[in-house]
């Protein structure tokens, strides 16, 4: 029989003990040692996590404290509020959840033993595995914590570690005076802390107030007194709005989705998978929290978080086509993921009552691309990874090229990755985007929809797909320009790369995430069949589901009974594998004759300045979808956040303005200016205003002492 | 079991007609532009294809093994498109059409990769504008095919097949039922133009160019020789086959009714399509690479006068 609280203490001890045994030790063993640590914790934790989500044992009982406020004082006794218990608990979902932050950082904790061998890491290696330690430690708490004071004190306990991890590559920049960097690169390296904890706070006010609100409401602060209460009028929907401000700014949904590709590769590479893969998804799961179990789900709200949601799958991957680094890629490509699986859960807001069993498919898609993303994410990034340690940390998408050729299994990873994550059959991004498509289409057809619904429903569904053929352009652009072709960097700095590939600790852990993209791809059925016992405490009742055709659509749930579709999806998967890869071997067994490629007749020469550039790839795109910005003024407003995209820094191109970015300039730039005019207004320097100010104040404080008096009498 | 038999005999046979519908589509073009050519041009293609088939294959010096692969897995996800068509039987295969989309997209992404692979500006000028036309083309199919589930409530494709089979009964019965189905007019159009994207037929793409920097697709091809050009090639006739017969399946469905006579009533339809394609592109001229889009807006505006009619009806 588990216990939480015996659980909580061994992997606090466990995290905090790695902690201080890095950060104090600064050896390369206490380094080492303090990794090991990580791995065991975040073990222990996927075990348990996996146990609890998947119904092995029982719900393990939870932890209470005594009340706080005692300790405080005895003053506190007497005024008659609710006691303050910190509270820590499990239920499926948040075991699911705790499963995939733990399991995900066993990986990285691997993968880690090789990658922070890298020189450029040596300074930093103590320092990098103690906050390690602690990131998994206070992402663990978040999801633990079962009461609100908790919730906020570990939310800012993860912020406060983030914001320590985004410091890395200014740190690394302050100490290597002869670094490489362009102005730009060290301003973002520079801002991204800064923002991180400006975002980061304003988030944690508006989740303040909605939990507050809450509380007082329900009289209590454990989640058992929050759950599906009766509210007054208007209260669930300004909590709602609260609450989506809040965790939208945390997951990066558009109109804050500027702070990932700052924040997320200012930090190192190892960390920067983990905050993808697992960390923005904290929000997702408080996202659970709020809508289905805090208040009862509204369609309005859905079509909000719908709209939001497509919206920023939209913008993001329209600016990782634009960005020519691999990280800042991949950090909009997160963000666009978000924009994917808050579809899902929009979905089933709109539809939680009026035909459940379309809500329940949206959500269990949204959960699923939740898993699947953490694994073609991870697999991208710790591809990624192993590149920016071969290449000495280049990572710019001009400077790579012919990375197959040279280190050819972390290149077919990164391949793998994203084929994944274009979502293409038979890997497991198709599937899950393919149950989004299936959630809308289910929708439009519903009976229950408006001609309102109707719309938003038909046009998310088109942004959303076009979203998907973005991701895919990005992918043939990214892949293309780094891996595939000639290498584009001169000789001499090749020759400077490592000449053979990183070690087996990394190139294992790959594997592994890139056999898991194959298998969640070909397994829906049994995955799905899982993930339904991580949703059954928000209160989804499967059986409307199995059903299947409720609404009149057949809905094609892979274990559905109506439905065909395993066997199709099986032998796609086998037709590809069966028929291309037997026969790939053979092609490359066959003698191919050798020849230079085709250049229009001419010899080919072998340039690198003679291959396509990102720029021009995307050129048709760009030319034909890009917005031109109306207002000129826009352009010459000081760069607070970056907001100038490069598209190709070899190409004499204007640049692209990121528009965000530069909205935000604008806000910065028109409150600033208008606070100054205000001092300046107000405080003169001339000492007749002064007076006047003396006289006014002592006016009212009489006029006020004479009211006062006379309202006693 | 006698029945998956005949379904896979009726795709392996589709596969080997392929050819034989682009030779048809090149000689019909050929004898309305003046060029009259014996009927045994029909057939040239298998010519071409086995000639090429025994010509040694290069491999590029500076190309990876994506190159090699790339010939396979793109007749691989083509070719199995093509068992999900009833012509004479059911179809092997039961799928909706998200999984159809994802694979056409999967085609394009491979061969849009090799572009990548020698290293020459050719072949990614080519992916560029292939991996363009699928971002065209993909948002143009969901639209497409949106409208007909909000039609059928069915996202299944053989229901969808099955759904337009039994409206032609319908109609042959009592004309009356015209107006209800008068969206699906507009949706012909839609994916007609759709498949001209994807077939690289004339405004947007054309397919009998032989200068490099007017190439769309062909672009790519320039690298691949021997027994790889073959097949990509191939790959590509049974791609246009497939769009072909998904065209008459959904809106010219007579050989679902023709009992016995399915095969020849077929071939007549397949061969009054491919009539229309050739005058329509007899008026034509290569439309700009920049303006090519304005064509996915004409797919997106057709689909949603279709889904608008649909609405209306069911409110009536």
């Amino acid at each position: 029989m588990i216990d939480t609280k015996t659980f909580l203490s061994v992997v606090s001890v466990i995290f905090w003990g790695g902690f201080f045994l890095a950060a104090m030790g600064k050896s390369r063993r206490s380094a080492t040692t303090s990794l090991w640590l990580a791995l065991l914790g975040s073990g222990l934790s996927a075990t348990l996590g996996g146990i609890i989500w998947l119904r092995v044992l029982p719900l393990p009982k939870p932890i209470v404290s005594p009340n706080l406020w005692v300790g405080l004082g005895q003053g506190f006794k007497t005024v008659s509020i609710s006691p303050l218990q910190m509270e820590f608990q499990l239920d499926a979902l948040s075991a699911f959840f705790v499963f995939l932050v733990s399991a995900f950082s066993t990986i990285v904790a691997i993968y880690s033993f090789g990658a922070l061998n890298a020189p450029h890491y040596e300074r930093y290696r103590s320092r990098i595995v103690a906050a390690f330690n602690l990131f998994i430690w206070s992402t663990l708490l978040v999801i633990f914590s079962h009461d609100v004071f908790s919730l906020l004190l570990s939310l800012e306990i993860s912020s406060l570690v983030l914001a320590y991890l985004a410091l890395y590559k200014h740190m690394f920049y302050q100490s290597q005076p002869n670094h490489d960097a362009s102005h730009q690169e060290q301003k973002r390296a520079r801002i991204a802390p800064q923002v991180y904890l400006a975002l980061g706070h304003v988030s944690a006010v508006f989740l303040l107030i909605a939990l507050l609100i809450l509380a007082i409401e329900n009289k209590g602060m454990s989640y058992n007194d929050l759950y599906k209460q009766q509210l007054s009028p208007f209260v669930p929907t300004l909590v709602f709005l609260l609450a989506l401000a809040g965790l939208g700014i945390r997951a990066g949904l558009t109109p804050a989705h500027i702070w990932p590709p700052l924040v997320h590769p200012s930090a190192p590479v190892t960390l920067h998978t983990l905050f993808t893969g697992v960390g923005i998804k904290v929000a997702i799961y408080l996202m659970y929290r709020f809508f289905f179990q805090f208040l009862e789900p509204q369609p309005m709200w859905g079509y909000l978080l719908l709209g939001l949601a497509v919206l920023t799958a939209l913008v993001n991957v329209w600016y990782a086509i634009s960005s020519h680094d691999l990280k800042t890629a991949l950090a909009y490509h997160s963000i666009e993921n978000i924009g994917i699986i808050c579809v899902g859960i929009g979905v089933g807001l709109i539809f939680w009552k009026a035909a459940p069993a379309i809500a329940f498919l949206g959500l269990i898609a949204s959960l699923y691309h939740v898993l699947n993303h953490a694994f073609f994410k991870g697999l991208l990034f710790l591809a990624t990874g192993a590149i920016d340690n071969l290449t000495h940390q280049i990572m710019e998408m001009d400077k790579l090229g012919g990375l197959l050729k040279r280190y050819g299994f972390t290149s077919a990873m990164f391949l793998i990755g994203s084929v994944a994550i274009a979502g293409f059959p038979p890997f497991n991004g198709f599937m899950s985007e393919w149950l989004t498509l299936q959630a809308l289409l289910s929708g439009v057809t519903a009976e229950s929809t408006s001609l309102f619904g109707l719309a938003i429903l038909l046009l998310s569904m088109v942004f959303l797909t076009a979203s998907f053929a973005l991701t895919a352009f990005c992918f043939y652009k990214m892949v293309g320009i780094a891996f595939l072709g000639l290498p584009r960097s001169p000789k001499e700095t090749i020759d400077e790369w490592e000449s053979h590939d990183v070690p087996w600790s990394m190139k294992s852990m790959m594997m592994l995430l890139a056999i898991g993209c194959l298998a969640l791809g070909l397994t829906p059925f049994l995955m799905l069949q899982a993930l339904e016992k991580a949703l059954e405490p928000i209160g989804v009742d499967f059986s409307a589901l199995h059903l299947a055709s409720a609404n009149g659509v057949d809905i094609a749930i892979p274990f559905g009974a109506s439905s065909n579709h395993l066997p199709v999806l099986g032998s796609l998967g086998l037709v590809l594998i069966l028929l291309a890869f037997p026969l790939l071997i053979g092609t490359r067994l066959r003698a191919l004759k050798p020849d230079s490629a085709w250049n229009g007749g001419t010899k080919f020469q072998e340039p690198p300045t003679h291959q396509f550039s990102g720029a021009a790839a995307s050129f048709l795109l760009h030319d034909t979808f890009a917005i031109p910005v109306l207002n000129k003024r826009l352009h010459q407003i000081p760069e607070y956040l970056p907001a100038h995209i490069e598209v190709s820094p070899s190409v004499d191109s204007p640049g692209r303005v990121e528009i965000f970015s530069t909205l935000y300039n604008f806000l910065f730039h028109n409150t600033l200016r208008m606070s100054r005019s205000f001092g300046e207004w107000t405080q003169n320097r001339d000492i007749r205003r002064y007076l006047w100010y003396i006289f006014v104040v002592n006016l009212v404080t009489l006029l006020i002492f004479i009211l006062v008096k006379i309202t006693e009498k | 079991m006698n029945d998956t038999l005949l379904s896979i005999l009726q795709g392996i046979l589709l596969t080997i007609a392929a050819p034989a519908l682009t030779g048809w589509i090149a000689w019909f073009k050929a004898g309305v532009q003046g060029r009259h050519r014996s009927w045994t041009y029909i057939f040239q293609p298998y010519l071409n294809l086995a000639t090429i088939f025994r010509t040694p294959a290069t491999h590029p010096q500076t190309a990876s093994w994506i190159f090699a692969a790339t010939p396979w897995v793109l007749f691989a996800s083509y070719t199995w498109l093509i068992f999900i068509v009833p012509v004479f039987c059911e179809p092997l295969l039961a799928v909706d059409f998200i999984v159809v989309i994802y694979a056409l997209g999967f085609g394009h992404f491979v061969i849009s990769l090799s572009g990548w692979d020698a290293g020459s500006a050719f072949g990614n000028m080519g992916g560029s504008r292939v991996m363009f036309f699928h971002f065209l083309t993909e948002i143009g199919l969901i639209l497409f095919f949106a409208a007909l589930t909000l039609r059928w409530r069915a996202i299944n494709l053989k229901e969808i097949f099955d759904q337009h089979a039994q409206i032609l009964i319908g109609l042959s019965n009592n004309i009356q039922e015209f107006p209800d189905n008068f969206g699906l007019v507009f949706l012909a159009f839609s994916l007609a133009l759709i498949i001209m994207f994807e077939s690289k037929r004339l405004p947007m793409d054309n397919p009998d160019t032989h200068l490099e920097l007017t190439m769309t697709y062909k672009a790519i091809l320039l690298e691949f020789s021997g027994r790889d050009l073959a097949l990509i090639e191939w790959a590509e006739m049974v791609k246009t086959m497939f769009l072909f017969s998904m065209f008459s399946n959904l809106f010219l469905p007579i050989h679902r009714l023709a009992q016995g006579m399915a095969m020849p009533v077929f071939i007549g339809e397949l061969l009054i399509l491919s009539c229309l394609l050739v005058l329509w592109e007899l008026r034509q001229a290569r439309t700009r690479i920049q303006q090519v889009s304005r064509f996915a807006w004409v797919t997106l505006v057709f689909s949603l006068i279709s889904i608008i009619l649909t609405i209306t009806f069911k409110a009536i």
